[in-house]
């Protein structure tokens, strides 16, 4: 059963610049208890999308068009007290840099019992309790101690746990990830994925899984969807898509991990396109090595092949 | 315990600041052409009352000696005495500068009063009549000549209205239009520092966290974004009471106020130079006293420099 | 040769785009671009205040002392029966023009040492940072008092005082922006093509930092209007019977319950100078990389 779906969702920032369309298009959805990658370069829109999902794009940013049905509410259309409801509770998040996302003056524990206080109207000094065992389900070393440390006391890997623990609290059907371990040691990425893992048995969530780390999204994910410049390039279960890529951006960036260490981007001949004035045709095609005739001309769709979606033109239009 | 080592390491650094200072001043009366018995006595003395106040004043003996007079006079206390008053200068400053705070702190807390909710609401409703009122408050505070301003208070609200008294030192009717005067000079800029270290603390990551919680946009402005906001507004208008002491000389003058603004003007009226000097000295080491209470005030408040600094000595 | 000409050309016309995107931030800017507008206005004014001015702003009739604003006098007459839109129009020259010696003298001495400071580091630098820590711990009207009390009153003696004051003030900003960029490429490359240091600082550093400078010297241009004009007024400016704004509402206080306008009309005059120098400041500032731009703070008195 799906539990997720968006449909054609539209992620515009409106700047003094110009339209920055760091979402143009973008549709997936996440059947319960699956794990989806979304892997891309820095500013293909993937970090947008994850905060789009929440509805916690600031402005000048703004969702201009699409649906994102959550267990049949589509979430474009709530009010803000109703989207808050979900937040936290329904679906939660993890996000990139532990070390700025949580409140450097305010204790850890507290920051983690506020989780309680949004959705079970109960006070901060009640719950704490709740939050000693939140930390030793998430490996925190001597929590009853730990609730009492402000963040910088705490290592970057502790942090991490502790902004896990806040985004399980509540036992949420989807669990968003938006690079959860880009921000850490090496080492510690291992724990931090493993935690991850461990919760996702327990909890029995769906997750979403950002990150520019292929491998480890081959590794964990049942599907794997890629993005370039705020659309979608392929789309498919990982497995396929890892072995057997069809878009010659997904191969690339394939081919790029394994020259290099997991824990750098992969890197690819050419910048990433301005989102701004994105290349005519397809957005990949100033980059891409297999170009011909018409790719700068019309714009691919997303067509289905094999079982999987691919936007590119080697493969025709779909009858 | 370490909090104690902390205060005497910054007070050992205000040392060599508070030296420069004082051999400034020394140098600036000594040194510079001219003669300062003559400049003392004025143009229209006799030269018998020039030679009285240069033995007076020691200035008949070597610059060395009298710079080591000078200094040990200083580390005693002594500011020197009156030319005046005849009396001892620390002993007419002492009198005069409780006043003085006394308009400097109620000017703080008046400014800060106006200043921060208009920051506050300014960041978060920018395009709002107070966030104009905001921005008008902000550029208005930082271009007022704040003697002026208080000249056409007087008029209005004395002369006019017959409300509040135009001059003078007593009760408290008579704060309220110097105060207010005052306060001006720091409105502006108090103002736009609100207004950005609030859109600052919104524009951080955790303000991100605290809304994918599901917390109530109230709690995230009041318990996330403004209690880190606070913190550079509290350090900023705890450095401003410095600026506050300097424009209180002019707010003084306006008002007659009898704190020690008015008596450095009446020294530098009647030319009598020990007061200037130790006026200026003893402004010097009450704002280095402000600024080490500031820091120590900013270490309580942030648990970041609170924990370092704790932990590391 | 010819090619020394070409990036010489090349040069030219990128500083020309770039001061022309300048320009156009800050025209944007339209408060901005009006009180520039204003404010070249106020200088011409008083440049031209002799042909401008309908009165003498010395000529007295002590019978019609303090008389209010009328169609001949629209400013009416000050404590002594002069013309005070006269001498409003002649006291923009003394309150204007000594703000922009005083700021060119202070930003002139404060620039240098704030360069030699940043740039050498080292003892030169403890001892620099240690006078302006002293210095700057007093507040910037102290210092101008003290300075002037010092050097006497008159014109000449305002613009040291108020300039010096300025100074510790434009050390601390010149040298921060020094330590910005002297680790940059283009300095590095310089040193080690062994370019001279007056050279490396004065083609490199300096043209990089500048732009924050103007800056800040434009809030400072407002600043020290106020704390001249200040000073005129607690009768430590310049002599009477000078038309400097501050002093003359200095000495028309005393008439203030029957005749306010003595007052008013230079206070006016003092304010919108002051502002129009803030906006602009808030409109070069913007203009700006905004890197940069966090260094730069309004100036208080």
């Amino acid at each position: 059963m799906k539990i997720l779906e968006v449909r054609n969702l539209k992620v515009y920032y409106f700047l003094h610049r110009g339209i920055v369309k760091a979402v143009d298009g973008v549709s997936f959805s996440v059947e319960e208890g699956e794990i989806l990658g979304i892997a891309g370069e820095s500013g293909s829109g993937k970090s947008t999308l994850a905060h789009s999902i929440l509805r916690l794009i600031k402005p000048p940013g703004e969702i201009v068009e699409g649906e994102i049905i959550f267990q049949g509410k589509d979430l474009t259309k709530l009010s803000e007290d109703e989207m808050r409801e979900i937040r936290g509770r329904d679906i939660s998040m993890v996000f990139q840099d532990p070390n700025t996302y949580l409140n450097p003056i305010m204790k850890v524990g507290l920051q983690v019992a506020e989780v309680y206080e949004a959705h079970q109207n109960a006070k901060i000094e009640t719950v704490l309790d709740k939050v000693v065992n939140l930390f030793k389900k998430v490996k925190i070393t001597d929590p009853e101690k730990r609730i009492y440390s402000y963040p910088h006391e705490l290592s970057g890997g502790m942090k991490q746990r502790a902004l896990i623990s806040m985004a399980v609290a509540l036992k949420p059907k989807l669990i968003i990830l938006d690079e959860p371990t880009s921000a850490l040691d090496v080492t510690i990425q291992l724990e931090i994925v493993n935690l991850l893992k461990e919760m996702k048995e327990e909890l029995n969530a769906s997750m979403i899984f950002i990150s520019h780390d292929l491998e480890l999204l081959s590794e964990i994910t049942d599907k794997l969807m890629i993005m370039y410049a705020g659309k979608v390039v392929e789309y498919g279960s990982t497995k396929e898509v890892f072995n057997n890529p069809k878009h010659p951006y997904t191969e690339a960036l394939i081919n790029s991990i394994k020259y290099i260490r997991k824990d750098t981007l992969p890197t690819i001949e050419g910048e990433p396109p301005s989102l701004i004035n994105p290349p005519n045709g397809c957005r990949f095609h100033p980059r891409c090595p297999k170009k011909f005739d018409i790719c700068d001309k019309t714009e691919p769709s997303l067509i289905t092949i094999d079982g999987r979606k691919v936007s590119c033109h080697l493969y025709g239009e779909e009858e | 315990m370490s909090l104690a080592r902390y205060i005497a390491r910054r007070l050992l650094q205000a040392i060599p600041t508070l030296f420069i200072l004082i051999v400034f001043m020394f140098i600036l009366v000594r040194v510079l052409p001219g003669d300062p018995a003559r400049l003392i006595a004025g143009l229209e003395a006799t030269e018998e009352d020039v030679e009285r106040i240069r033995v007076l004043l020691g200035l008949d003996r070597p610059l060395h000696e009298q710079f080591i007079d000078y200094l040990t006079d200083i580390l005693r206390g002594d500011l020197g005495t009156s030319l005046k008053f005849e009396t001892p200068v620390i002993e007419e400053i002492l009198i005069r500068f409780p006043r003085t705070l006394e308009l400097a702190i109620v000017a703080e807390l008046l400014s800060i009063a106006i200043a921060l909710p208009l920051g506050i609401i300014s960041a978060l409703k920018p395009f709002t009549k107070t966030g104009a009122l905001a921005t008008i408050t902000s550029l208005l505070g930082s271009s007022m000549p704040i003697y002026w301003l208080g000249l056409i208070l007087i008029y209005v609200f004395s002369v006019n209205m017959r409300l509040l008294p135009s001059f003078g030192y007593g009760t408290p009717a008579h704060i309220i239009l110097p105060a207010f005067t005052l306060a001006t000079l720091l409105m502006g800029n108090l103002v736009r520092i609100t207004r950005a270290s609030v859109l600052d603390a919104l524009e951080s990551n955790y303000i991100v966290t605290a809304r994918a919680k599901g917390l109530s946009e109230r709690i995230v402005i009041y318990r996330h974004a403004l209690k880190n906001a606070l913190i550079p507004i509290i350090t900023i208008s705890g450095l401003q009471l410095g600026a506050l002491l300097g424009g209180a000389i002019l707010t003084e003058s306006v008002f007659a106020w009898p704190g020690i603004g008015l008596l450095l003007l009446d020294s530098i009226y009647s030319r009598d130079y020990p007061l200037i000097q130790g006026i200026i000295i003893f402004y010097a080491v009450i704002l280095i006293l402000i600024n080490l209470i500031v820091d120590i005030a900013y270490a309580f408040i942030d648990p970041r420099v609170r924990i370092s600094l704790w932990k590391s000595e | 040769m010819e090619v020394r000409i070409e990036e010489k050309k090349r040069k030219e016309r990128r500083e020309k785009a770039l001061f022309g995107q300048w320009w156009r931030i800050f025209k944007a800017n339209r408060v901005a671009y009006v009180s520039l507008y204003i404010l070249i206005g106020i200088t011409l004014i008083s440049l031209f205040a002799d042909f401008i001015a309908p009165y003498s702003p010395y000529e007295f009739d002590i019978r019609r002392a303090r008389e209010p604003p009328s169609l001949e006098h629209p400013f009416g007459l000050d404590e002594i029966g002069r013309d005070l839109l006269s001498r409003v129009i002649h006291g923009g020259r003394y309150s204007i023009g000594i703000a922009y010696a005083a700021v060119f003298l202070g930003a002139s001495i404060g620039v240098i040492l704030g360069l030699i400071s940043g740039y050498y580091g080292g003892i030169i630098d403890d001892i620099i940072q240690r006078f302006t820590d002293a210095m700057l711990s007093l507040p910037t009207i102290l210092l101008a008092i003290a300075l002037v009390t010092v050097l006497g009153v008159g014109v000449t003696s305002l613009i040291i005082a108020v300039g010096l004051s300025t100074v510790p003030i434009y050390i601390r900003l010149t040298r921060g922006l020094v330590l910005q960029v002297r680790n940059m490429d283009y300095v590095l490359a310089a040193k080690i093509l062994g370019k001279r240091d007056t050279y490396i600082i004065f083609r490199h550093i300096l043209p990089n930092i500048a732009s924050p400078i103007i800056v800040q010297s434009t809030y400072y241009l407002g600043l020290t209007i106020l704390i001249a004009s200040g000073l005129g007024f607690l009768g430590l400016g310049v002599p009477p019977p000078t038309p400097e704004w501050g002093a003359m509402i200095g000495r028309g206080r005393e008439f203030l319950i029957s005749s306010p306008h003595i007052v008013a009309f230079p206070g006016i005059f003092i304010l919108i100078t002051a502002l129009c120098f803030n906006l602009i400041g808030d409109g070069l500032r913007d203009a700006l990389d905004p890197k940069m731009a966090k260094y730069i703070r309004r100036g208080r008195i």
